[in-house]
């Protein structure tokens, strides 16, 4: 670069100019209607504001979330996971198998654990290989795994529920500080900071975004594509493995049937939270927003003494809404 | 802009309506000085359980307190505890409860307890009963003796039979496969030959029976414990032909399994009281919640009614039979 | 400009497709700093030659020298290696990644320490960086924190070839970057592209608007059924004369191999 010659015209546009308040604004649009529907249960019936029910819905809200976090990740890609909700229930399963036959002591605990999340990793690294290097579409992929996993469930456990959990991870799964915040909201946060901070500040996000928005561009500028297209169901798997941990914990048993339809809520989460099926788009907060709006539904609903089958008219409402903002706001740019 | 804007007005309206329009009128708050009691069943959908709410409702109606029936449509505890959280946060006056899982429920249902909650358990019910203010069932173990008397009956204390289990882990399904096998040991001519868990699914409790009947030729009797086990069972012998043969003995009352009766398809059922059930379970819920002087019986077992073609037309079944509908 | 050595020279390079011969015998070379424009009918051969030499397409036959070695180019990774990089015409840009992102695609700057071993972006220093780069090479965008599918087609085109620069490029390859433009984004990509030239960058440039050709070239490969038909001085030649060639009423075909001009 042998001379650079700034001149007055670039030095002033290429200026950083404020980004519109209103258009950040939008961004978050899908917290307003969290925050209206929040008011409106309040107002219908106040005993929603109990710090009883705050526990509750947060604790409750953790199985899904867990899963569309790694949703989230693998939909910026502009893949899809079908498998989370069966392999949280085989997770589980394998996890509670562990720590039956080792016993109630903290090896065991751990042991079951790392069985849990090592099955969950497993899966999603198969999810991957089979999208990456076999080049079968994520859906057909992941639905193929999906019978596997759910299949597997029903063989190891005969259909039988593990109730013979150790005792720290059922006091973990139904413990909390203050009656306010329980364990199991705890980790999901954490979870939560971490992988928000990973896909908004890392080198790993940009790749991800990047491979959602033009997979032939970032694989042309150099990435291994192939590879990190497998870290991300990793993650997606990691994390159900995570969730069918704690749901083990929470209900104290280990059911073949947890996480079943379990999927298609974290895709919904997901995709309330402001991304894209086509890739590109979506970030963790939006899909914390859009977890909690369908628990909140879940309980709300009940509090006011709806017939809670209004949950899934109100989830698809919202879902229906949230692209058709989505389109109006990417199409006004 | 203004169509964002316009979007998300849309939105929160549409929301509102749609709220607006599920909340029945004056039903969001019940008057300050009446009781609230909630059922939750183990599924909304199930005639079993509507003709609990029936018996329940009723009971209400005549003690003068509301009576809230909600749940999920599977019988499954992940989606029962929100519904069962909720209403602990709605701080009802009792809660009636069929836990999907033994163990799941327990950690809430002791917190609303803790609360000043009245807790009982209705049909199912929890493996730690401690925090329980009743429990009020049928009696699943009378249910599978009255099955295992039933099928020796019809043959005549002579052959083979299966026992199709719906699940395991739920405690009814297990008193009614520890009562069956146990009736059965009082008849030398009988042998149960297969004893399976179908998980609730009518196509595999059909290919099971299917293979047993393969199995054990001097198959006379089929004992499924559910609606579903039964079903598919049932579907089975016919089949393969040995419906004169091989008896299907099913369990519960719904409209559809006393036609099968009539028809032949199955021999017949072991039918639960759920109306009776609601009704008890009010009435305790009542007593302990104005702390009235009644001795409430821990554990209630109703006793359950063999229908077959025999007295399946008689006056005195039809309160047997379940609704398939709300009573209004 | 022109140097001693030619940076690449392309030797009797062949391709077919199947029964298709799409490339016969192509050779031509590029000096530093120099703009060679490839010009040529529809199925003429141009962008074939461009995969080869961006290690996307490996010839059948024929030799790619570039700094007086031959070379092998196995993927696009190699090319980028030796310095070759390549606007695609389909861009190759992530539209929902904001200007600076894409600048750095696949070569992120991390933050020193611990943070960098965890992959954190130096954010900061990316968006310096690539203000300064867009200064460097005069291109206009408002704000770099912008999503690129924001931006214009010709803004998209300078990011394009902005990030090729930028990433130390000795030759780049241009397949048709004007050919969506406006007449004023066009005259923008143009003059990125005399730019290029003035900062000893060479250019490769494939387009088939003859004006925008004879404007910033120094020389002219016109290719014809898969061979050069003639390689042209740009300020010794006209629009007439290049057309006659492109439709073969003229032609240089001779003895003599390599540079014909
Ligand atoms: N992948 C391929 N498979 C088969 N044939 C191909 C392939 N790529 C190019 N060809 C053929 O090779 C010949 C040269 O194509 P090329 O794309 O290099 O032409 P071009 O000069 O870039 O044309 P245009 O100006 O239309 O872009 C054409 O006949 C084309 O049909
Ligand atoms: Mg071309």
């Amino acid at each position: 670069m042998s001379n650079p010659m700034p001149t007055a015209t670039t030095l002033n546009s290429t200026k950083h100019q404020r980004i519109n308040i209103m258009e950040k604004l939008g961004d978050y649009w899908t917290l307003c209607v969290l925050v209206v529907i929040i008011l409106v249960f309040g107002i219908l019936a106040p005993s929603f504001f109990s710090a009883f029910n705050f526990l509750s819905t947060t604790t409750s809200a953790t199985e899904i979330l867990l899963l569309a976090i790694g949703e989230t990740f693998v939909i910026i890609t502009s893949g899809i996971d079908l498998s989370v909700g069966a392999v949280l229930g085989l997770s589980g399963i394998t996890a509670g198998m562990a720590m039956q036959a080792l016993g109630n002591d903290a090896l065991s605990l751990i042991v079951g654990i790392l069985v849990g999340l090592l099955t969950g990793l497993i899966f999603g690294l198969v999810n991957g290989f089979v999208v990456a290097k076999m080049n079968i579409t994520p859906f057909i992929a992941t639905l193929g795994t999906m019978g596997i996993a759910s299949g597997i469930t029903f063989l190891l456990s005969n259909g039988a529920d593990i109730t013979a959990l150790p005792t720290p991870l059922t006091s973990f799964g139904s413990g909390n500080i203050a009656s306010f915040i329980s364990y199991p909201v705890i980790v999901t946060a954490l979870l939560c900071v971490i992988s928000g901070i990973a896909l908004a500040k890392s080198r790993f996000g940009v790749h991800t975004y990047a491979i959602g928005s033009n997979q032939e561009a970032a694989r042309r500028t150099g990435i291994n594509v192939p590879r990190h297209i497998i870290k991300i169901y990793g993650i997606s798997g990691l994390m159900a493995g995570a969730s069918g941990i704690i749901v083990a914990a929470r209900f104290a048993s280990a059911s073949p049937i947890s996480g079943q339809n379990d999927e298609l809520n974290a895709i919904a989460a997901v995709v309330i939270g402001g991304a894209s099926l086509f890739g590109g788009r979506g970030n963790i907060l939006g899909t914390v927003v859009g977890s909690i709006i369908i628990a909140v539904l879940a309980s709300g609903l009940v509090i006011v003494n709806v017939q809670a089958y209004w949950q899934t008219v109100a989830v698809g409402m919202i879902i229906i809404a949230a692209v058709f903002v989505e389109q109006l706001r990417h199409r006004n740019k | 802009m203004t169509l964002k804007k316009k979007a998300a007005a849309l939105l929160a309206s549409s929301v509102l309506a749609g709220m607006a329009l599920a909340v029945p009128a004056g039903s969001v708050y019940a008057a300050s000085k009446s009781y609230t009691i909630a059922l939750v069943p183990g599924m909304t959908t199930d005639p079993f359980y509507i003709t609990m709410n029936n018996g329940a409702q009723a009971e209400a109606k005549k003690l003068g307190v509301k009576l809230l029936f909600q749940g999920s449509t599977a019988m499954v505890a992940s989606e029962q505890l929100p519904v069962v959280n909720s209403l602990i946060a709605k701080h009802v006056n009792a809660l009636l409860v069929a836990p999907a899982d033994a163990n799941a429920l327990t950690p809430s249902l002791k917190t609303a307890a803790k609360q000043g909650i009245k807790v009982l358990t209705v049909d199912t019910t929890t493996a730690d009963q401690s925090f329980l203010t009743a429990a009020v069932t049928s009696n699943n173990y009378q249910g599978g003796e009255a099955a295992a008397d039933a099928l020796a009956k019809a043959a005549h204390d002579h052959g083979d039979v299966a026992i199709i289990n719906f699940d395991k882990g739920v405690t009814t399904a297990d008193e009614r496969n520890a009562g069956f096998m146990a009736e059965m040991k009082k008849y030398p001519g009988m042998k149960v030959v297969a004893n399976e868990y179908c998980n609730d699914s009518q196509t595999t409790a059909d290919s099971q029976v299917s293979s047993i009947l393969l199995a054990h030729p001097n198959l006379v009797g089929v004992f499924g414990t559910n609606t579903y086990a039964a079903a598919g069972a049932a579907e089975a012998v016919k089949s393969s032909g040995m419906s004169k043969k091989v008896k299907v003995i099913a369990y519960d009352a719904e409209p559809e399994e006393i036609q099968d009766i009539k028809s032949g398809f199955i021999y017949g059922t072991v039918a639960q009281n759920p109306y009776k059930e609601g009704e008890l379970a009010v009435e305790y819920a009542y007593e302990a919640v104005t702390g009235k002087k009644v001795k409430i019986p821990k554990s209630t077992k109703l006793n359950n009614l063999v229908i077959t073609q025999q007295n399946v037309n008689k006056p005195s079944t039809k309160q047997w039979i379940y609704a398939e509908s709300t009573q209004k | 400009m022109r140097g001693d050595q030619p940076l690449l020279q392309v030797s009797h390079v062949r391709k077919h497709y199947g029964a298709i011969q799409a490339l016969r015998d192509i050779n031509f070379d590029v000096y530093p700093g120099e703009v060679v424009g490839l010009v040529g009918d529809n199925g003429a051969g141009k962008s074939t030659t461009i995969r080869i030499l961006s290690g996307v397409e490996v010839p059948d036959g024929g030799d790619v020298i570039f700094e007086g070695s031959k070379v092998s180019l196995k993927g696009p990774l190699d090319a980028q290696m030796l310095g070759v990089e390549t606007v695609y015409q389909d861009l190759a840009l992530a539209l929902h990644l904001d200007v600076a992102s894409n600048l750095f695609l696949g070569r992120e700057e991390l933050q020193r320490g611990w943070r960098g071993r965890f992959g954190f972006l130096n954010r900061k220093e990316m968006m310096r960086q690539a203000e300064e780069i867009l200064v460097q090479m005069n291109v206009q965008i408002k704000d770099i924190r912008q999503k690129v599918g924001e931006l214009s087609g010709g803004q998209r085109q300078s990011i394009a070839i902005a990030r090729a620069t930028s990433r130390g490029a000795k030759l780049i390859l241009l397949d048709e970057p004007t050919a969506a433009l406006g007449v004023q984004e066009s005259a923008k990509v143009l003059e990125l592209i005399k730019k290029l030239r003035s900062q000893g960058v060479a250019v490769i440039l494939i387009s088939h608007t003859m004006p925008h050709v004879l404007e910033v070239t120094d020389r002219i490969v016109v290719l014809r059924r898969g061979q050069v038909g003639g390689i042209l001085t740009t300020k010794d030649t006209t629009l007439e004369e290049v057309v006659q060639y492109i439709t073969g009423a003229k032609s240089q075909h001779s003895e003599k191999e390599g540079v014909l001009a």
